[in-house]
């Protein structure tokens, strides 16, 4: 049985539509992300499952309950903006008592589930600290702990990483997954990140221009993306036309684009004879020039060019890895299974 | 040398300042000044004298009740209409900034007749609510804007959404978060516009004139006895202005004490001490 349901969610502003019949579900204790470019829907339909926004169309059902109608307050949702939104004149404390004052627990139930949402996010040191006091990480986990202080049935995130600058964030991703999934929150994350995505989630829900593209668990995105949008969007995808299959194989395959994940694709350098190489034997063989070579933490990326197309081809750092030189000639082994039909 | 110039700079602007304020005080203070440099001599018989009057006194507090009355009111019907335009009708904004600064537009003279045509010869309204009618009206763009600005720059927007998810009512939210969080915006938007006011001639005079004397009118009205107790005027009012300002800033200021506590606090572990409660405003939410 579904925890949430959407059901055919539409929405414009000034008549410019901007989601188009938005359906999906989420399971109790399940954290979704909504991933998608800037401008995709993704903010009007967390602001339209909180209340923010009433919706021209379609129903929001909690716990087999229609809230589609019910204002913010009454829909016991929290959630947690991009800017964090600490109110700035109360300190830690009082913000994450906040929400339980308001629903008029007693002054001993607000002390006790303050302190243990302190203990959450381990921020008892700071408790009397002004948010301002705080850094960026910090006020985020602020955040969080005042929206999941009352007890929401549901939690929503609109990117709250944001805001924080990339270490931080890549700590946070999994520190953040492990608080929700230890507050048993059943979870909405927005997110134009889409390594992001992957590690908070259970599931994905790909959007574009106000529709979902795909659905599905980490790895389904990432390993079957259904069209170009999704290829192009998730990982680091090489997208084949026809045409360039044509060029780059000399074989013909159906008449559709193709999208080969980088770190799937073999390179040799051509100097060392082609018959020493374990080639697979349904593979596409190609050869061609390196270009540029990049050295990006774990891994390294080639570029190579093969005809009049570009192929990025990712190979991991391993210790005592020779880097190939640009200008270095080099066979490229494409297996046909690594080749994802996405037309 | 560039410190040098910067500081000859910031010298001849508080000479500029501060020198017709310093003379004014100096002329109230003195018994005579005419034909030297410097005072012939000092008294404050002039403030004594000044104080002693109760036209003073009742032409300073009717000035103080409708430039505050007026204040109030233009804060109980611009701050709730501020912030529904923002969070609701954003892109509507542009025309209500313009509507809100209509008033620059037309010269006092102008309202002042048309307001007596209008409420004075046909409604009969009594001169302190015609005054505070018309107070609000001139005083609307600085508080439009002053309040304006301060919505704008505090995210009062996401701070409002995020205190509706958390279970607070619109009102609740209004009041426990959106208020404190541009409470200096007020402080200082009230302030200018009570200093603004309590300075006002033109409307008071050809509005209401001696039927509610304010204490530019007696201003006015003394500069053409005695220049040295006009001076006296003019000191004390200044000296008043000052005050209220302090005070004010005083008042702002004292939420933000707790940064002090905030210090103590550092070695307070809340987990193994429950002695909140005796930590004051701290834990109280608002």
């Amino acid at each position: 049985m579904s925890f949430l349901k959407v059901e055919k969610i539409s929405h414009h502003y000034d008549n410019k539509p901007v989601l188009h019949d938005i359906s999906f579900s989420l399971a109790p204790n399940e954290i979704l992300s909504i991933l998608g470019p800037s401008g995709c829907g993704k903010s009007t339909l967390l602001k339209i499952i909180t209340g923010l926004i009433q919706p021209a169309n379609g129903k929001i059902y909690l716990e087999n309950r229609d809230i589609t109608d019910l204002p913010p307050q009454k829909r016991e949702i929290g959630i947690v903006f991009q800017s964090y939104a600490l109110f700035p004149n109360l300190n830690v404390f009082a913000n994450i008592a906040f929400g339980l004052k308001m629903k008029k627990f007693n002054k001993q139930v607000i002390q006790e589930r303050t302190l243990e949402m302190l203990n959450l996010i381990d921020l008892r040191e700071k408790a009397y600290c002004l948010p301002h006091q705080l850094s960026g990480g910090e006020q985020q986990r602020v955040a969080l702990a005042r929206a999941l202080a009352p007890y929401p049935r549901l939690l929503l995130l609109d990117e709250p990483l944001s805001a924080l600058d990339a270490k931080i964030r890549k700590n946070l991703r999994l520190e953040l997954r492990k608080i929700i999934k230890a507050a048993g929150a059943t979870s909405i994350f927005v997110t134009h990140d889409q390594e992001e995505a992957m590690l908070i989630s259970d599931r994905i829900l790909v959007m574009n221009e106000g529709k979902i593209e795909q659905e599905g668990t980490p790895e389904e995105i990432y390993t079957h993306p259904r069209n170009l949008f999704v290829a192009g969007f998730i990982g680091n995808y090489n997208l084949f036309s026809p045409a360039d299959i044509g060029e780059i194989g000399r074989q013909k395959l159906e008449n559709t684009f193709y999208a080969v994940r980088p770190e799937t694709i073999n390179i040799y350098p051509c100097h060392e004879g082609k018959e020493a190489f374990p080639l697979h034997p349904h593979s596409i063989i190609c050869k061609g020039k390196i270009t540029d070579v990049n050295m990006s933490g774990n891994i390294v990326v080639y570029s190579i060019a093969v005809g009049s197309s570009l192929i990025r081809v990712d190979k991991l750092n391993q210790a005592g890895y020779e880097y190939l030189k640009p200008g270095t000639r080099v066979i490229v082994e494409i297996p046909y299974q690594a080749l994802h039909k996405v037309g | 040398m560039f410190k040098a110039k910067n500081n000859l700079v910031i010298a001849l602007f508080l000479i500029y300042i501060l020198l017709p304020i310093g003379a004014t005080f100096l002329y109230s203070i003195s018994s005579q000044w005419q034909n030297s440099i410097l005072p012939a001599s000092l008294t404050l018989n002039w403030y004594k004298e000044l104080l002693g009057d109760p036209r003073f006194i009742a032409a300073l507090m009717r000035s103080l009740i409708v430039g505050a009355g007026a204040v109030i009111l233009g804060l109980i019907v611009l701050l709730p209409a501020v912030f529904t335009i923002n969070l609701y009708y954003p892109e509507k904004e542009k025309y209500v900034s313009l509507t809100a600064m209509l008033p620059f537009i037309f010269p006092g003279i102008m309202l002042a007749v048309g307001l007596i045509r209008l409420y004075n010869n046909y409604f009969s309204f009594p001169p302190f609510l015609l005054l505070l009618g018309a107070y609000f009206i001139i005083i609307m763009p600085f508080i439009y804007q002053g309040l304006q600005n301060a919505f704008k720059s505090g995210n009062s927007i996401e701070l409002f959404y995020t205190a509706l998810s958390l279970g607070a009512s619109p009102l609740q939210s209004f009041v426990y978060v959106i208020i404190p969080n541009i409470i200096t915006s007020i402080i200082i938007v009230s302030l200018l516009s009570l200093s603004f006011l309590m300075g006002e001639f033109v409307l008071a005079n050809l509005l209401v004139g001696g039927t509610y004397e304010t204490v530019q009118v007696y201003l006015f009205k003394s500069l053409k006895q005695n220049g040295h107790l006009a001076s006296a005027i003019v000191s004390f009012y200044f000296l008043l202005i000052s005050l209220i300002s302090i005070l004010a800033f005083k008042l702002k200021d004292y939420r933000f004490q707790t940064k002090a506590e905030t210090a103590a606090a550092k070695e307070f572990n809340p987990v193994s001490q429950i002695k909140i409660k005796q930590r004051g405003d701290l834990l109280e939410l608002p």
